[in-house]
């Protein structure tokens, strides 16, 4: 720490302060946004919550950036604290529209928002105020929760404190929405700008600023892009979806309005684009009980899996080839097939094993051999869950909870993984999966070539030397082992705070889950866990959308400073 | 080749211990005879085979190990199989017990102690010491000087650049550390056998010298069905200076008694190796002190967390007391001591300590690297600078060893589950951890007065694989099967 002249901050912590109240600011525009969105709802409430957050926030972040506006341009070695406290600041004052909206909301304008649906009769009442209702809303009031779900929704994980959604207020569903769209974002640009170090398994969208100095130009230049893709891509999706809720055949699609189709599909095009997960609907995407609505989110979680470094290219020059060129989308496209394949074995195999984990009655025209009714049912749920956790997008389509301990495991897997670095998935991505299964292979054969060997290794179309290679090896083994550790640990603590019901397996799940910004859940994650689970929760979302090394590298700086 | 065959051919030696106890109690002497029989002729072929003269470098050190310790306990599961008495008589769980014992690791698949003869009993803990001695021989002398898996961070007595002959090598140290390790079985053997004397009639000659051979080695087997918790707590407590030695690093041992106890007692890896102990250890109490369902009473409560752990730790597996019954808490402590182990350079096995200290000091690095991408900072044990390919081959073996380890869970759960048999995740766990990284007793009914013969054979026949893998540290058997090993 130096600069202590003048009784003013170090000036590390100006730059901190500074961009940290910029991204406030940001958030603050995205919460005036949303008083419209509740206003045009006529949600007066919700819309006096978010002006009230809205207002908050901007003073806050406004605050900083007045009071340090002359603080010098960030350097790369501020670039991770940044990041690190840019997600945690953003997602606590995230939290405030949906603690305020909460408060101010009254029980009976809450009972208001609760759909008329039949199930709602058998929802359990949470008390508020002395009265009770069973609007979802009212679980808000405790601070916990909403800051859980505001960080479930920045990070693009999805486990959710809500437990019916359907009975939020349209602002809050929509705030909801909203955070995982910019999140996802957000983290696209985190990792093809301020993380594309070498090694550290993101490749830059434009090799060279990435590796510039100054992160101010080329994270500009990155949001440009990126938002372009994704704004066409939500109006692809959502289209798609539209068309598929209202030519579905189920009642429940059936039974919805043009408006309520709508809003649907655009909440979830937008969750499942950025591969968020949270929803508008009780459960999941096991409320349409459609076939045809899973089909077309399964492309769309694909495109959110792949690299927007990746997409770029394609779109700008038309490069198909791109797709199978590219080892992280190779791969992918791959993993995505043979989990399909095996999980469905497995699932197919232990129906009998799981009464009511899959239903019997077969959902095709016509019969397949070897299957019957469970059987493809139990197929039809491991295409979606696999292609869910492996995107870490977490759209829930089956009762996972009652599958058997081996197809959990399974899943595991893949949401430890994820998708391709580079794009909005979680997990420890694939490109580094692939360093590390490659580095470990050379560093047992290294025994047997001569010390002075030259020796060359191709990544993808990179070519690299000796030192290159071992030093991305290394890199990408340091959060692979800091991964699997913090999985371990939290998934001990959390099988002795959850519930006698869930096991060791289910406890796994649910951390992979949230370390991995999944947001598929065996049952644990609501509103009746544990404290100290959910606050660890918070903290397995948090370091696993940053990859671990910049939120240790903020603590490290929070407790020694920046230069020693 | 010539190597394998050497060995094999002095296996009777070890075998003639059990054969006189045999003679003595009157019993049968025909499993061992069938044993002495195989071993001479399996060496006499390999030795036929064998070139006198080859030069021993990294592979053919590489493939003889992974031979030797098959083909040994493949050997040492005659005397088990031939009197067909109890589980034993099945070929696999006669492997099982046989690799188990060789391993060091302590897991067993009897059901009825008391079914066995006396020197079949013996031949369990003679294999188990014998197990001890080769993995000291292949730690200190063997992969400290190829440098695999950052073996080559231990501290050995002497630096021979020349990695093409080990041959010289291997004996050299093993002149050293055998004089320790038979000092100290010998020593084991004198306090629990006067110990026995003055307080506990059980403890007689027979036991004190099987529990010295099983202690000293980290093994864990016991011809007791309760283990060392058969005993007066006296003698608990004697065992817990063996095993936590036992574990210790031999070269380290070795300069301590030449005069330099500086160099052991200023290490590093010794000081993380001990707070590793004292702190779960401490926990353990801890927690047993707050669980009111348990009555062992101060000392009692102490005695068993320090025990266990001291057990787990040191990867040796005695139980004092059946600690499937405590708290979950208490058990998940358990559970995680599993993956430390002792020092490198000691009979211990698991992960051990040197390769979590060094992965946790770059971290720390990495972290002030993260921030200083210019600066260059090496990272120091004991003041001394580690060589960078050294982290990145200890990264390489904590990555594998977590993965193999998981998917052996994996098996276990999935196969329990197509044998309609009920295991616990938890216990799943705890049995891929304790086979594979040779601790011995698990969770559940692969408890320490347990068995894994409740486990599906093919379950069983996996995990006979995976102890001897995790046994000769991975690396041996995996690059059997690397392009690298067969070409150039």
């Amino acid at each position: 720490m130096t600069d202590r002249s003048d009784g003013r901050l170090p000036t590390d912590l100006e730059i901190i302060a500074r961009d940290v109240g910029s991204l406030l600011l940001m958030e603050a525009g995205l919460m005036t946004l949303s008083v419209a969105v509740a206003l045009g709802f006529g949600e007066y409430y919700a819309a006096l919550g978010f002006l009230i957050s809205g207002g908050l926030t901007a003073l806050i972040g406004g605050l900083a950036v007045r009071r340090f506006a002359d603080a010098p341009e960030p350097k790369t070695k501020h670039g991770m604290v940044i990041a690190a406290g840019g997600w945690l600041g953003v997602a606590l004052f995230g939290a405030l529209p949906l603690f305020l909206a909460a408060w101010v909301t009254p029980p009976a304008v809450m009972d208001t928002f609760v759909p008329a649906a039949a199930a709602a009769a058998s929802w359990d009442p949470i008390a508020v105020g002395g009265t009770t209702t069973v609007s979802s809303l009212a679980y808000f009031r405790d601070p916990l929760h909403a800051v859980f779900e505001s960080m479930s929704g920045w990070t693009g994980s999805g486990l959710t404190m809500a437990v019916h959604e359907p009975s939020l207020p349209r602002a809050i569903q929509w705030w909801r929405s909203f955070i995982q769209w910019v999140g996802g974002v957000g983290v696209i640009v985190l990792t093809v700008s301020i993380l594309s170090r070498p090694g550290s398994g993101s490749y830059a969208l434009y090799q060279s600023e990435a590796r510039e100095k100054k992160i101010h130009p080329s994270v500009v230049s990155t949001v440009r892009t990126v938002w372009k893709l994704v704004v066409a891509y939500t109006l692809l999706a959502f289209a798609m979806l539209f068309a598929a809720i209202r030519l579905s055949e189920s009642a429940y699609a059936e039974s919805l309005s043009y408006g309520e189709t709508a809003w649907q599909a655009l909440n979830h095009a937008m969750t499942g684009l950025t591969t968020g997960g949270f929803s508008v609907t009780d459960n999941s995407i096991a409320t349409y009980g459609s076939p045809l609505v899973e089909t077309t989110l399964l492309p769309i979680m694909v495109l959110g899996a792949i690299a927007f470094p990746v997409h770029y290219v394609v779109l700008r020059d038309r490069r198909f080839r791109e797709l199978v060129d590219d080892l992280q989308t190779r791969w992918l496209l791959l993993l995505f097939g043979a989990g399909v394949a095996v999980l469905s074995i497995q699932n197919v195999a232990s129906v009998p094993a799981t009464p009511g984990a899959f239903a019997t009655g077969s959902f095709l025209p016509v019969s397949v051999p070897l299957l019957d009714g469970a059987g493809l049912d139990a197929v039809r749920d491991s295409t979606f869950q696999w292609i869910s956790a492996l995107s870490c997008t977490g759209f829930q389509s089956a009762p996972i909870g009652r599958w058997v301990a081996g197809a959990k495991v399974l899943v595991v897997g893949a949401m430890v993984l994820g998708g391709a670095a580079g794009s909005t998935v979680g997990g420890i991505k694939i490109v580094r999966g692939y360093t590390v299964a490659r580095g470990i292979a050379w560093q047992f054969s290294r025994v047997f070539l001569p010390k002075n060997a030259v020796v060359t290794t191709r990544i993808g179309d990179r070519t690299l030397d000796r030192a290159t290679m071992e030093r991305e090896f290394g890199e990408a083994a340091i959060v692979t082992l800091l991964w699997l550790v913090a999985l371990a640990v939290g998934s001990i603590v959390l099988v002795n705070v959850a519930g006698p019901e869930f096991g060791y397996a289910d406890a796994l799940f649910e951390v992979a889950s949230a370390q991995g910004n999944v947001g598929l859940s065996s049952g644990i994650t609501g509103p009746s866990m544990s404290p100290l689970a959910e606050g660890m929760f918070l903290f397995n979302m948090w370091i696993g959308r940053l990859e671990i090394i910049p939120v240790l590298v903020f603590l490290r700086a929070g407790i020694w400073g920046l230069n020693p | 080749m010539g190597l394998t065959g050497d060995v094999l051919a002095a296996l009777p030696v070890p075998l003639a211990f059990p054969l006189l106890i045999a003679f003595y109690y009157g019993e049968s002497p025909v499993p061992f005879l069938a044993a002495i029989a195989v071993s001479l002729a399996l060496g006499a072929a390999f030795r036929s085979v064998g070139d006198p003269e080859e030069n021993l470098g990294p592979r053919e050190a590489f493939l003889a190990v992974a031979l030797i310790w098959f083909l040994v306990a493949a050997v040492g599961a005659i005397p088990f199989v031939v009197p067909g008495v109890g589980t034993l008589a099945h070929p696999v769980n006669a492997m099982f017990e046989s690799m188990s014992g060789l391993t060091t690791t302590g897991a067993t698949v009897l059901r009825d102690f008391s079914l066995h003869s006396k020197s079949v009993m013996m031949w369990r803990q003679v294999i188990q010491w014998l197990g001890g001695l080769g993995i000291l021989i292949l730690a200190t002398a063997v992969l400290s000087e190829i440098g695999v898996g950052g073996a080559q961070l231990m501290e050995s007595e002497s630096q021979t650049q020349d990695v093409n002959k080990l041959t010289p090598k291997i004996s050299q140290t093993a002149q050293l550390i055998w004089g320790i390790y038979f000092g100290l079985t010998g020593l084991a053997v004198a306090v629990y056998f006067l110990l026995g004397l003055a307080v506990d009639p059980q403890m007689g000659l027979y036991n004190a010298v099987a529990h010295a051979f099983t202690s000293v080695a980290t093994a864990g087997f016991s011809p007791e069905p309760l283990s060392v918790g058969a005993f007066h707590p006296l003698i608990q407590w004697a065992v817990v200076p063996f095993m936590v030695v036992g574990s210790t690093s031999f070269v380290l041992i070795y300069f301590a008694i030449n005069g330099e106890p500086m160099r052991l007692l200023r290490n590093e890896e010794f000081h993380f190796y001990l707070g590793a102990m004292g702190t779960l250890a401490s926990v353990v109490a801890l927690g047993l002190f707050l669980d009111p369902s348990t009555t062992f009473g101060a000392e009692g409560t102490i005695r068993h967390a320090v025990f266990n752990v001291a057990s787990i730790v040191t990867t040796t597996g005695y139980a004092s007391t059946d600690y499937v019954q405590w708290a979950p808490a208490a058990k998940h402590m358990l559970f995680m001591g599993m993956f430390v182990g002792g020092m490198v350079g000691s009979t211990t096995c698991s992960i051990k300590s040197l390769r979590w200290l060094v992965a946790l000091k770059s971290f720390r690095r990495n972290l002030f690297t993260s921030i200083h991408p210019e600066a260059v900072r090496p990272v120091r044990i004991s003041g001394k600078s580690v060589d960078e390919g050294a982290i990145r081959d200890i990264y390489a073996y904590l990555l594998l060893s977590i993965v193999i380890f998981f998917l052996l869970a994996v098996v276990v759960v999935v196969d329990a589950e197509r044998a309609n048999l009920r295991v616990d995740e938890f216990e799943a766990l705890g049995a891929a951890a304790t086979t594979f990284l040779n601790i011995g007793p698990a969770f559940g009914d692969a408890g320490p007065y347990g068995t894994f013969a409740t486990f599906p054979l093919s379950t069983r026949a996996v995990m006979i694989v995976l102890m001897w893998i995790g046994r000769i540290e991975i690396i041996p058997v995996l690059v059997l099967f690397t392009k690298a090993f067969w070409t150039s």
